[in-house]
């Protein structure tokens, strides 16, 4: 029996390390304000499943998939890349072409930093929707934004520089909200971040 | 411009109030309803929006926009303490905001 493919929910495959926050918070907000679900690995707490595991359940339950390769660089200490991103955008795109016919509906964006790093070093997935985010959370927002909208085909999305504008506000709100809660901006879970904004974009937006 | 109609309890009656905009107020929240449904069903795109004396969504209705989706699962913090905490802070905007006059000039 073939796994139900969630035509709302999208596979967020991006670091969630402090340096790439702005980033990460950015295209959770943008796919709540569209209307869509953000899922993501941090959601799982169960350890006793293998993570590899969660990931392809993750995966094979999502229709749509933004995955940034920004942060494949080498990391200081071990002289080495972090591959986890692009193991998991192969496991998506494998998905979608040997999975059951359903999965064939999958689609997905690549961001990096740069508009054609990728050329060095995953050059292969050439011919893919590959955009660059240049860094900035803004830009992230209107990449996303821009490509939903011809994936899903939906109509009646909210445009770029009103998803920034929302964005820009609950950036400005964020810490008041995490007073009243004794939490940090910073340090809010996966989910306690997903369950703000949207709360927040109920009441504000 | 928000898109967000807030209907809430203020001195006793209900009030209507987009942001930066003066808020109405009426004898009944059955009242404060139907003018923030029906200003809402004229917008292009509008949410209204009723909380209850926390702040919390007590109902919530959307008009030309997408339907915010819940999250896929709770986290550490129950939904109920966010929807208060993120409830507090919108009433605390709303009762900041400044007041336009009545020609449109934010009161000074």
């Amino acid at each position: 029996m073939p796994v139900r493919l969630r035509s709302s929910h999208i596979f967020v495959n991006c670091p969630f390390d402090a340096g790439y926050r702005p980033i990460f918070n950015a295209i959770v907000f943008s796919v709540y304000d569209l209307g869509f679900v953000a899922r993501c690995a941090l959601e799982e707490d169960d350890a006793a499943e293998f993570r590899l595991l969660k990931i392809e359940r993750l995966i094979e339950e999502c229709r749509f998939g933004i995955n940034d390769l920004s942060a494949v660089t080498l990391d200081p200490a071990t002289g080495l890349p972090r591959f986890n991103m692009p193991l998991e955008l192969g496991l998506f795109l494998g998905c979608k072409r040997f999975g059951p016919a359903n999965q064939a509906k999958k689609r997905c964006l690549i961001l990096d930093g740069d508009p054609y790093r990728y050329r060095a070093f995953l050059s292969d997935v050439a011919g893919q929707d590959i955009r660059s985010h240049g860094a900035d959370p803004e830009r992230a927002i209107r990449e996303v934004r821009d490509w939903l909208l011809l994936a899903s085909k939906r109509t009646g999305l909210p445009g770029g520089g009103e998803i920034i504008e929302q964005y820009r506000r609950f950036q400005k709100d964020l810490p008041d909200i995490c007073a009243v809660l004794a939490l940090e901006p910073d340090r809010l879970t996966f989910l306690d971040l997903s369950a703000t904004i949207t709360e927040w974009l109920r009441m504000r937006r | 411009m928000t898109k967000t109609l807030h209907v809430y309890r203020s001195n006793g009656s209900w009030a209507v109030k987009r942001e930066g905009r003066r808020p109405e107020t009426f004898g009944t929240r059955r009242e404060a309803v139907q003018v923030a449904v029906r200003d809402g069903k004229k917008a292009k795109a509008a949410q209204v929006v009723v909380h209850g004396s926390d702040g919390r969504i007590l109902e919530h209705r959307t008009y030309g926009m997408p339907i915010i989706q819940e999250p896929p699962k709770k986290g550490l913090v129950t939904s109920r303490r966010i929807a208060a905490a993120v409830g507090k802070v919108v009433l605390d905007r709303l009762h900041a905001d400044p007041l336009p006059d009545r020609a449109g000039t934010p009161a000074k």
